[in-house]
């Protein structure tokens, strides 16, 4: 299928990336301080790593590294790459999902009401300040959003996930009383993308002979769009959130550096940072294993909302 | 008595980039309770706009003047959610295309059960949202049952998968016999029925209009359509439309057998061709209906046409039980 | 041409295109009418005044001065990767509409490729590779943009081809570069340029996150590169809300702009028009 061709290929990817581009491969493949801080025990390394071995044998290692878990190391942290993307993929995957779930419910209601109210003030008014949203770069609506709340009302902590060891429940809701701001950002970041296609798959579904049908029947305004309107729109809808599943990471990875939540976000920024190839090139790998998975799942998921397709 | 339905001078306007198009000028048609009415015509010539301002679903047109009446109130002027509670419970409406009529997303059985719930309560998104719009249980199914019988489909368990499937899985015949049942269901005091021909092949073509005729005797009916054998087989009365008016009104047979407007003569000449004779021209245009001609709006492509006619627009005139709007009968009075 | 008369009738492409002028004039200008050399140094962290309308930043250049001169450099990088994006993309649409067969499956299966594959994260990688310079920057952008270009080109190749007046021409011996020419680049242009200035839009806003991490080019002063020196050096931290706003606001005003006009080719009728009127 598709998915194994991409991720055949987005693997090789970071097997040839390192050895394609300029500059020596093992700094490449090592990171620049690592490279720098070895000295003269470079030869060592590079046939520690395997590097004089021919091509072939190399890509074999690598891919079996990855199957074990073996992702390099990284001298920015001093543990292997896998240790250090497990720990803080969680954290944007907390953020992040959530966050598209809600967003695509809101885009969708939001979305619907717009275009069943086509042209008149209400339409105006939420197409209008969802294209500003849209514009927006989101790191900066963060930085906004953090600024006003944080800094000047005091409601929401200034960063990061949590403010002390506490355990269990109290755990719980301290993270969720850090978790809102950056799950609003990245909520509205999601909604303003979804809420123009919404809009527009309501509007030209606003024309079919089945729903001038639903009104035949007698049903209400709001009936006609919310069980007949919106219930089209929802495929649509899914294969969008897949095919933007990628920006909607990147998107996430940003707001996360500007509220300092632990994870991949600031993990990526320290890593660019120290030059530190190992974590860049094993981010790129799970973000991407990631983005696959959720077409996947959408693929699967499709039938269930147009019938037509089983 | 009066009528069930009174259409009075309706005009309805749309604008488009081109121009306000008037797709009705002046439509006056009375609907007796239990008769069946045809109303004929080109495409363009307003029969569709007529029968969606009934259901005041005209949008984006506008009513501009006139009033619909039925049941002593006028539709136009009635706030919506009164005018809600006419659609699918008073009026009913069969539409034309069966494979875009019902959601792709909802079986026969939610699509039914829905016309049961907006009949049994209202047509509020709760309720449809609810449990009597999804399932059809007992008394209901039995109805649902009945209405199929008659429709003549009785097989018992060719109905159970007739109502577990996806609009896509059927047929275009089944799928016309399940939206006459869904019309049917909602126990409506007038039936219209939008091109029930025209999407259908020659078998289906003769069981829909079987069905129809059938029904002639238990409701009230619109029948709007371009083919006159449809006409013919289904309805009492026809009104003839063109350009956005009706030219002549009256019983099918005397209008089918001996049309007297002009343009009545050549689209029954055309559909009622025989061999050898040689197909009659018409030189309409439907810009017609932005660029309205002074007078009679037939009197460009009229081949009877005389100097009033580019003068004077016609008025509706009887001529031994048949109403023509059209000059040349207006001396006989 | 249709262009001009859809941005005629649509009120909100008209304030999108006025708006984009003006930044389009000061990025021309901006050198010019900054009050002050933006590489100057003066005293650092300043507070907005008269002399420094938007202070100062952490290393005392005049932010003013800074967001004027970085308008050319903001637009000019999305403008050109958007142009090495869409060009690309119309060159592989065509080969892969015209040619078919395995040229076209093997084109579709790259760009499919491309398109699944985080835009983001791959491009970190590649600059950071690549390094920070400007031109590396316009590259590895460029080099993510394509594929969208490239599949809607194709589509309408695959159209226009397959239609009647096209099938007619070709029967009268009609060459490949000839269809081309008479039939299939006037139908692609529009979607063509609506497509480029949606893609500006996007190639400034991956330019400014690239800034943003820290894999922008030191050497030139785009948006944002500012939004990464008010986050990274204190800017932020230390409220100094003239600092960070103003560049992303800039560059949310642009985008805005553009999004208006590239969805302005997408002109929207009422869809039950069509039911009425021709019944």
């Amino acid at each position: 299928m598709r998915y194994l061709i991409a991720l055949f290929v987005i693997v090789s990817l970071g097997f040839i990336l390192p050895r394609l581009m300029p500059g020596d491969p093992l700094m490449n493949i090592v990171g620049e301080e690592a490279y720098y801080a070895s000295g003269g025990a470079l030869d060592e390394l590079r046939s520690d790593l395997g590097l004089n071995q021919p091509l072939i044998v190399q890509y074999g290692r690598y891919l079996g590294g990855l199957l074990i878990g073996d992702w390099g190391y990284s001298y920015l942290y001093l543990r292997p790459v896998f240790e250090s993307i497990s720990e803080h993929m969680g954290w944007t995957l907390l953020l992040m999902l959530p966050a598209v779930v809600l967003g695509a419910a809101i885009a969708a209601v939001l979305g619907g009401l717009a275009a069943w109210n086509r042209g008149s003030r209400k339409d105006a008014g939420l197409t209008g300040a969802f294209l500003l949203a849209y514009s927006m770069p989101h790191y900066w609506l963060a930085m906004l959003v953090l600024f006003v709340f944080s800094f000047h009302l005091g409601w929401f902590p200034l960063g990061k996930a949590t403010s002390g060891a506490a355990s269990s429940l109290p755990y719980v809701v301290d993270v969720g009383w850090h978790m809102l701001l950056p799950l609003a950002v990245v909520t509205v970041f999601k909604a303003a993308y979804d809420f123009l296609i919404v809009r527009s798959s309501v509007v030209s579904i606003y024309g079919e002979d089945y729903i001038l049908m639903a009104q035949a029947k007698g049903l209400s305004s709001m009936a006609v769009l919310f069980k007949h309107a919106l219930r089209n729109a929802l495929a649509p809808l899914l294969t969008v959130t897949a095919i933007q599943f990628g920006m909607i990471f990147s998107g996430t990875l940003l707001i996360e550096v500007v509220f300092s939540w632990p994870g991949m976000g600031t993990l990526m920024y320290d890593a660019i940072g120290a030059r530190d190839y190992p974590l860049l090139q094993a981010a790129f790998l799970i973000v991407a294993i990631c983005v696959l998975i959720a077409n996947f799942v959408a693929d699967m998921l499709y039938p269930k909302l147009d019938p037509r397709t089983r | 008595m009066n009528p069930l339905l009174q259409v009075r001078d309706l005009h309805v306007h749309f604008d488009t980039p081109q121009g306000v198009v008037r797709a009705n000028a002046g439509v006056t048609l009375d609907v007796i309770e239990g008769e069946s009415v045809g109303i004929m015509g080109e495409s363009g010539c307003g029969k569709t706009v007529l029968f969606l301002s009934i259901l005041r679903l005209q949008q984006p047109g506008r009513i501009v003047a006139g009033k619909v009446v039925f049941d002593e109130r006028d539709i136009t002027l009635l706030p919506e959610a009164d005018v809600e509670r006419i659609r699918g419970r008073d009026i009913a409406l069969v539409p034309q295309n069966h494979a875009t009529a019902l959601n792709p997303a909802y079986t026969m059985r939610d699509q039914l059960a829905e016309v049961v719930a907006v009949r049994e309560s209202d047509g509020r998104l709760a309720t449809v949202l609810g449990r009597r719009a999804t399932s059809l249980d007992g008394v209901y199914l039995d109805e649902v049952r009945d209405v199929f019988r008659d429709l003549g489909f009785t097989e018992e368990r060719l109905l159970n998968r007739l109502l577990q499937s996806y609009p896509h899985e059927l047929s275009g015949g089944m799928r016309q016999r399940v939206l006459i049942a869904m019309a049917l269901l909602a126990k409506p005091r007038v039936l219209i029925a939008d091109e029930p021909t025209t999407a259908l092949d020659r078998a289906t073509r003769a069981q829909s209009l079987g069905v129809l005729r059938q029904l002639n005797d238990r409701l009230t009916m619109l029948v709007v359509s371009h083919d006159l054998d449809a006409i013919r087989k289904t309805c009492g009365r026809v009104a003839v439309m063109y350009a956005g008016r009706i030219v002549e009104e009256g019983p099918t047979s005397d209008v089918l057998a001996n049309p007297l407007h002009p343009y009545s003569r050549l689209l029954i000449a055309a559909q009622e061709r025989t061999r050898g004779v040689p197909l009659p021209e018409v030189f309409t245009d439907t810009s017609d209906l932005i660029h309205v001609p002074s007078g009679c709006s037939f009197h460009r492509a009229c081949p009877q046409m005389i100097t009033r006619c580019v003068e004077v627009e016609p008025t509706m005139h009887d001529c031994d039980g048949v109403s023509v709007a059209c000059h040349l009968y207006e001396g006989r009075l | 041409m249709r262009l001009p008369a859809f941005i005629m009738q649509n009120r909100a492409a008209q304030v999108g295109a006025v708006v984009l002028l003006a930044f389009v004039v000061v990025a021309v200008l901006g050198s010019v009418i900054a009050p002050h050399d933006p590489w100057a140094h003066f005293g650092p962290f300043e507070s907005p005044s008269s002399v420094h309308p938007l202070g100062t930043n952490d290393v005392g250049q005049d932010i003013l001065s800074e967001l004027l001169v970085g308008a050319g450099v903001s637009l000019s990088v999305g403008a050109l990767a958007a142009m090495l994006a869409v060009g690309f993309g119309v060159f592989v649409g065509l080969v892969a509409g015209f040619r078919r067969g395995v040229v076209d499956n093997l084109l579709m299966g790259l760009t499919d490729i491309v398109l699944v594959i985080p835009a983001l994260p791959l491009v970190i990688l590649l600059a950071a590779y690549l390094g920070s310079s400007i031109w590396n920057v316009v590259l590895v952008i460029g080099v993510v943009f394509w594929p969208s270009t490239a599949r809607l080109v194709r589509s309408q190749v695959l159209t226009v081809r397959q239609s009647g007046y096209v099938e007619s021409a070709r029967a009268l011996g009609a060459g490949d570069a000839w269809i081309m020419r008479r039939h299939v680049l006037p139908n692609v242009f529009p979607l063509v340029i609506s497509k480029f200035v949606l893609t500006v839009a996007a190639a400034m806003l991956m330019e400014a996150s690239l800034s943003f991490l820290g894999l922008g080019d030191p050497m030139v002063k785009s948006w944002g590169m500012m939004l990464h020196y008010a986050f990274g050096r204190g800017g932020f931290i230390q409220g100094l809300w003239w600092w960070y706003l103003p560049p992303g606001l800039c560059i949310g005003l642009c985008i805005l702009a553009l999004t208006l006009i590239g969805l302005a080719f997408e002109g929207e009728s009422d869809p039950r028009l069509r039911r009425a009127l021709e019944r």
